[in-house]
């Protein structure tokens, strides 16, 4: 029996482990171009706690625990105990590496979907949902909050295509930008489905129009080099795993 | 639901109204400032090489590139040497002993008429 919760659980540590080991090497790399020259030092845990840098060999090590807990967790063995090696080991990993672009904000959640996991797996799934609602609420909030409506005027989003063009020669984004009617129209739909995820959690027989929006949002971010799919995506199977898991109840192997 | 579950969520929309972070809890302000786009100025990082041959700087992480130029105030040559000082010390890190170039350009670049205009800020050269 095939059970929503631990279908997630493991398609979401499995997804971040993968993720994680595809782009270990790399990660290593920005670690040792030492970014705390370039952005002072790493965000403190909770503002509080200033987290020391890790020798070479200890960064390594956390990194390549953090993967094998993921892994671990993904499979099945030791469940728990490995949700908690990730845990902690994330603490002591991605700080580091918390300016690349592809981690920024985006891998903030891995922590709390851990923590829902261990402590209360029967609710994981609301909660998640709630937690993906709740930064897209924060998004379009925090854009509400700075700019008012008018942000969804098209021209903030002809101002961040012309700079992308500008920083990386990109000619679709230019392109894109002569068209003041369609950056309005697009930035309008962002916002509204920013301010509007919360339905999901109301009416859920709606939320596939959010969460189909949200993929084909994250899609056409990708040309920018904007990769919400690297640590953010996974949290997506939330949405699929009670269809998946009464699928593979209906159709045993 | 749990109150842990719930402190979880405040949290986050906590982070928004302070405007704060507490990693991981933290607010998602991208790209939520308006901007105009007759304003858009870029700072971009050429190498020189060469018969002051320019080559734009492409580090492997491209985040260093915008997010040095963001900390940069044109009018403060100290800090544009620094930034070209952090751009060298990057490329020599990605090409050891790399010798194609002997500076660095930092090039603003702004978007006027449907041309792209370049003006050079500051040139550093290579000790």
């Amino acid at each position: 029996m095939v059970h929503p919760v631990g279908l997630f659980s493991s398609a979401y540590c499995g997804a971040i482990a993968v993720q994680t080991a595809f782009r270990f090497s790399e990660q290593v790399r920005f670690y040792r171009t030492e970014p705390e020259r370039v952005y002072g030092p790493p965000p403190k845990l909770f503002h509080l706690i200033s987290l020391p840098r890790p020798g070479a060999g200890v960064f390594q090590g956390l990194g390549l625990i953090f993967i094998a807990s993921m892994a671990a967790a993904a499979a099945g063995f030791g469940h728990t105990v490995a949700l908690f090696a990730a845990f902690v080991s994330f603490f002591g990993y991605f700080p580091w590496i918390v300016r690349l672009g592809y981690v920024r904000r985006k891998a903030n959640q891995i922590p709390m979907v851990l923590l829902i996991l261990m402590v209360s797996p029967s609710q994981a799934l609301p909660a998640i949902e709630g937690l993906i609602s709740v930064v897209y609420f924060s998004a379009g909030i925090a854009k509400l909050a700075e700019s008012g409506p008018r942000w969804a005027n098209g021209e903030t989003f002809q101002s961040h295509l012309i700079a992308t063009y500008l920083l990386r020669d990109r000619k679709s984004a230019l392109w894109l930008s002569r068209s003041r009617t369609a950056c309005a129209v697009i930035s309008t739909v962002v916002l509204v489905w920013e301010l509007t995820f919360p339905v999901v959690l109301i009416l859920p027989q709606y939320k596939w129009i959010w969460v189909v929006t949200g993929v084909l949002f994250h899609l056409s971010t990708v040309p920018a080099r904007i990769h919400y799919w690297i640590y953010f995506g996974p949290l997506y199977f939330v949405f699929l795993a009670p269809w998946g898991a009464d699928w593979l109840n209906r159709h045993p192997w | 639901m749990p109150v842990f579950l719930l402190a979880i969520h405040v949290a986050v929309v906590l982070m928004t109204v302070w405007k704060r972070d507490f990693w991981p809890f933290t607010h998602y302000p991208m790209f939520s400032k308006a901007r105009k786009p007759d304003q858009v100025r870029v700072i971009r990082f050429a190498l020189i090489g060469p018969g002051d041959r320019r080559v734009w700087w492409k580090p492997e992480f491209d985040c260093y590139s915008e997010d040095i130029a963001d900390r940069l105030h044109p009018d403060s040559s100290r800090v544009v040497f620094r930034a070209a000082a952090e751009v060298m010390r990057l490329v020599e890190l990605e090409e050891p002993g790399a010798t194609a170039y002997h500076g660095v350009e930092v090039v603003e670049r702004v978007l006027q008429a449907g041309s792209t205009v370049e003006r050079v800020v500051a040139r550093v050269a290579k000790h």
